[in-house]
């Protein structure tokens, strides 16, 4: 791996930036090899277009000086998050059409790491691709995250470059998920150490730089999502760094976007990784290495993403949370924002819902509305007593056919008789109210979708109609939920 | 020319003074226990001048001592000052000639500076101080002294909707140009002027855009409930957009709220209008005063609250404002039928707190929260033949408009073929995205409209609103069907929301807008 070169440049237009990056870097000629197949990856996590997703003027710019190199090929990549079909929401967002504008090709990647060319049905790995001698460029952007502080260069690249062996329904984590001891419904891995899950998540994201490290990365920070993210819908911010880091190293990026943003070196274990390890071979730069003006008329570091998922909720909405991995932390920190700033009307109608979560998690406060998130929630509550319903009935006095006052007599008499026993009929039942989402993590969308066969869409408007907008650009996979009993769905 | 219009300008102020005075004495005189208490006898006051004075007060402290310097291209011609000189509230307009100030160029002074300097001479001589200092350049003092000139004492006053349009243009374009300053400024002509950059005038376009149409066929009265009585206009649609006549009586509102149906159903009889449409002025100026709090550019926490406030005022019918003949959606019966049909609207459960949530959310699902809306229509004259090709573009930045700006005419122009505009079919939509990026680098959508179809879409919803009835939603489904044909409405790229639109009907629209836009529970 050559040695670290990164380039830093704060102040001005983006444009006018990545122009002086690529100069400091010595140009794009020097960064790529001659004659090769070009694949420039991009950032497109749907259904968050923007500022998630690469700028288009950056992209452009980048495009037309690869067009001056006389490479034979360019393909650009992208993969969407939440499962959504990569060519729908590649045409949604224009980006298929632009590329091919900028004269290149667009190669949309499925949740299941299997490229999909714009012109033909054919569906072929792109692990394959990238590995061979190709010239490999990654354009990602920045966002705020919970487990891994933020989305960087490290953060994009592994959703392109770790191999996949088998069909995952998992969504956000589908590539590390397709592992066996990982695979889905294999919970009991969650019940020994959840806290692995996260070392093994930044093992895979920085193991997968191990296959091939791109040959350039550029990461525009002049749009940057903060905050509670990772939708802006959600709750997130758009943050304005006014920089670009440029390089051919993401670790050494990442580490030089840490420190711009505001990040401690022991803050998160992606950074502690980095630090702490000589991963690659790889010497971190220094800061004096790092060249570029100064970071004075940079704005100041944003506010980070708080991984408390109690904090700050509406009354209706409460989380109960027993021992529980990042993956299924980070989905439902997504779920309960989208609750909570979409949904905020869907509370009103439910008037309460309860999230549980993780193994072995509290007693829900109420026995209404409970939402059971994930396998490990809903194998360590089987003997919870919220599954059931107690109910006690007063028992029907028999009916006799007594005058009054032989009635009021009686009365008397049993009143005097000390004490008194109460025949009371105790009853219990089914609680209907009760949602099971199986999966290791269940996939938000697939959590809404089982919320809304549950409630029904007159109890969960706002949920129901982004779900009807968003239908357009699901995979038209088989539906794995099981079906709504008869008699569930009263909130 | 310049004395002459100074001449003119205080003897109007001095008019206007009398004509105040005049009101207040018969008002005073007008005994509270006969049948004529409910009529208000303002002589030689219309009522336009009256609603004007009483907003002037209330958003302007035009009530309050102040000193008005009149310039020409900056340099100082004369100076009145509006003093209160008893506790009664009498104002006082008196010419005064400062030497010190004669051919100077009072732009270069400092207001403070001047304010400072006029307080010390009043309070010497009056012993009263002024609270702010007006400058008023001639130019723009003359358009006020024609407008006056040409309608105060007039009977029969009628003010185009037109040439309020165009009043007030010239007056901000005098506010921008720096021919209207106030020191300590207002915050409504902070706003005023601050909005008016970044957000392409957008105040007074809206009230050009509105001019040009025809909403409703019959003439409707507006009451505006005020502290000094409800002040009645009546407005005739025309045209060129309508006029507004002022009813010469003002009406006091009835003292039982239970006789308040019948005193509208009266009024409607005698001023022979079609709707009687009635605002509670403080209601009106407590949404304003909120509004014009709010800092340029707008943010997103703002837009979500100033929409809130909007749509609460329009929630509370019946407190806020009121409508006679009520609109038959108000009917229980008609509201439970619509209701069955799987429609929901009811104003009173109006979702105030979250509807602009939802259209914010639209916009950054479309836009992704930040970039540039490329908006292109094309009106057509009433013979059918088509206008240029206008536009403008909407800058979206951290979820938030944050400026609306008219489309460049070079860019315009570019996109001719063969020296003719271009037609805005979805094919070309394309092409001009691409051309756009050239031009705005941070394009990320392009809007074709058409305008007849939009000014359909606006009369059906803004002339159907008053008489809302469940046959009409089907007649209002029926033109938001036509959101589908993409020479109406096209947008490139597709995104997941005008997709989602395309695909379902006008009918399938109206329900998700009373799912989303009205709460369920009402009984």
């Amino acid at each position: 791996m050559a040695t670290p070169n990164i380039a830093f440049e704060s102040g001005g237009d983006l444009l006018a930036l990545f122009t002086r990056a690529m100069e400091k870097l010595g140009g794009l000629k020097n960064c790529l090899k001659e004659n090769q197949p070009t694949i420039v990856a991009i950032s497109m996590p749907f259904p968050e277009p923007a500022p998630v997703t690469t700028s288009f003027p950056l992209l452009r710019q980048l495009l037309q000086e690869l067009k001056t190199l006389n490479l034979p090929q360019i393909q650009v990549c992208a993969v969407p998050d939440w499962g959504f079909n990569a060519q729908k929401v590649a045409h949604t967002l224009g980006i298929s059409e632009f590329v091919k504008q900028c004269g290149a090709e667009f190669t949309a990647i499925n949740q299941n790491g299997e490229a999909i060319p714009s012109n033909s049905s054919v569906k072929y790995p792109l692990y394959p691709l990238i590995s061979k001698a190709t010239n490999y460029i990654s354009l990602p952007s920045i966002r705020f995250d919970p487990i891994l502080g933020f989305f960087g260069a490290c953060g994009t690249n592994y959703q392109f470059l770790f191999k996949p062996k088998k069909r995952s329904r998992n969504i956000n984590f589908g590539f590390l998920l397709n592992r066996k001891k990982y695979s889905r419904s294999n919970w009991a891995v969650c019940e020994k150490n959840p806290e692995d899950i996260h070392k093994k998540f930044v093992d895979v994201i920085l193991g997968s730089l191990s296959t091939r490290v791109p040959d350039l990365t550029v990461v525009d920070g002049s749009q940057v999502l903060v905050g509670q993210g990772p939708l802006l819908l959600t709750g997130g911010q758009p943050y304005s760094g006014n920089f670009l880091v440029a390089g051919n190293n993401p670790l050494a990026i990442d580490k030089c976007l840490a420190e711009k943003l505001g990040f401690k070196m022991d803050e998160t274990l992606l950074l502690k990784e980095i630090t702490q390890e000589n991963l690659l071979d790889l010497q971190i730069p220094q800061e004096e290495n790092t060249t570029g003006s100064s970071s004075s008329s940079q704005n100041p570091p944003p506010q980070k993403a708080n991984n408390n998922l109690t904090s700050g909720l509406p009354s209706r909405l409460t989380v109960e949370q027993g021992k529980t991995c990042v993956l299924c932390q980070q989905n439902l920190r997504l779920l309960v924002d989208i609750m909570s700033n979409i949904g905020a009307k869907d509370l009103t109608y439910l008037e309460e819902l309860n999230f549980i979560s993780g193994i072995a998690p509290p007693q829900p406060p109420s026995l209404r509305n409970i939402c059971l998130f994930g396998d490990c929630a809903i194998n360590s509550t089987k003997k919870y007593e919220f599954h059931k319903i107690k109910q006690v009935k007063a028992a029907k006095k028999e009916k006799e056919k007594t005058p009054k006052k032989e009635k009021e007599k009686a009365a008397k008499k049993q009143k005097e008789k000390a004490p008194k026993e109460k025949k009371e009929k105790v009853s219990v039942k089914r609680n209907k109210s009760i949602v099971k989402i199986p999966g290791c993590p269940p996939s938000p969308l697939e959590v809404l979708q089982r919320l809304l066969q549950q409630y029904s869409g007159k109890n969960l408007p706002a949920v129901s109609f982004w779900l009807q907008v968003w239908k357009s650009l699901q995979n038209k996979s088989r539906n794995t939920l099981p079906k709504r009993r008869q008699g569930d769905g009263k909130p | 020319m310049t004395g002459d219009i100074i001449g003119d300008y205080e003897k109007l102020l001095e008019r206007k003074w009398k004509e105040r005075s005049s009101a207040r004495i018969s008002d005073a005189e007008i005994p509270s226990n006969t049948e004529s208490s409910n009529v208000l006898q303002i002589k030689n006051l219309s009522g336009l001048t009256n609603i004007a004075q009483e907003l002037g007060a209330q958003l302007f402290d035009s009530n309050e001592n102040h000193v008005t310097i009149i310039t020409k291209n900056g340099k100082y011609q004369a100076a009145f000052l509006h003093l209160q000189t008893s506790n009664e509230g009498e104002t006082r307009i008196t010419h005064e000639n400062f030497q010190e100030f004669q051919d100077k160029n009072v732009e270069e002074i400092s207001p403070d500076k001047i304010l400072t300097h006029l307080s010390e001479y009043i309070y010497k001589t009056y012993k009263v101080k002024p609270n702010f200092i007006r400058i008023i350049d001639v130019e723009l003092l003359q358009l006020f002294v024609e407008f006056y000139s040409k309608h105060n004492g007039n009977q029969t006053l009628n003010v185009t909707l037109s040439f309020l349009a165009e009043l007030f243009a010239r007056w901000m374009t005098g506010l921008i140009a720096g021919n209207w300053i106030q020191y300590p400024e207002l915050p409504l002509v902070t706003f005023l002027r601050n909005i008016a950059s970044p957000y392409d005038n957008i105040i007074v376009k809206i009230l050009q855009f509105l001019t040009n149409k025809k909403f409703n066929k019959k003439p409707v009265a507006i009451f505006i409930d005020t502290p000094n009585g409800v002040l009645p206009l009546r407005f005739i649609p025309t045209a060129s957009g309508g006029e507004f006549t002022p009813v010469q009586q003002a009406k006091a509102r009835p003292v039982d709220w239970e006789d308040f149906p019948e005193f509208l159903r009266q009024e409607r009889v005698r001023l022979n209008v079609g709707h009687i449409i009635y605002f509670q002025l403080r209601e009106m100026l407590d949404f304003f005063n909120d509004v014009i709090i709010t800092p340029i550019p707008i943010t997103n926490a703002r837009w979500k609250s100033i929409g809130q406030r909007g749509l609460y005022f329009l929630k509370n019918y019946g407190e806020s404002w009121v409508t006679y003949p009520p609109p038959r959606i108000i009917n229980t019966f008609f509201r439970f039928f619509t209701r069955f049909l799987g429609y929901n609207y009811n104003i009173w459960k109006l979702s105030y707190w979250y509807a602009p949530s939802v259209i914010l959310n639209l916009l950054v699902e479309s836009t992704g929260g930040s970039g540039t809306i490329l908006c292109l229509y094309r009106s057509r004259t009433k013979n059918g033949r088509k206008k240029n090709l206008t536009g403008f573009t909407i800058r979206i930045e951290s979820a938030a408009i944050t400026g609306i700006e008219s489309t460049d005419p070079q860019f315009v122009k570019s996109l001719q073929e063969n020296g003719k505009n271009i037609d805005l079919t979805p094919e070309k939509a394309r092409d001009v995205f691409y051309k756009g990026q050239q031009t705005y680098p941070n394009l990320t959508n392009v809007l074709f409209i058409s305008e007849e179809f939009f000014d359909q879409l606006l009369r059906k919803l803004l002339g159907q609103f008053l008489s809302l009835s469940p046959l009409k939603l089907v007649n209002a489904s029926r033109t938001l069907s036509r959101l589908r044909d993409p020479r109406n409405f096209y947008m490139y790229p597709e995104t997941v929301g005008f997709q989602y639109l395309r695909k379902i009907g006008g009918f399938k629209l109206l329900r998700w807008i009373s799912r989303l836009f009205f709460d369920r529970y009402e009984f």
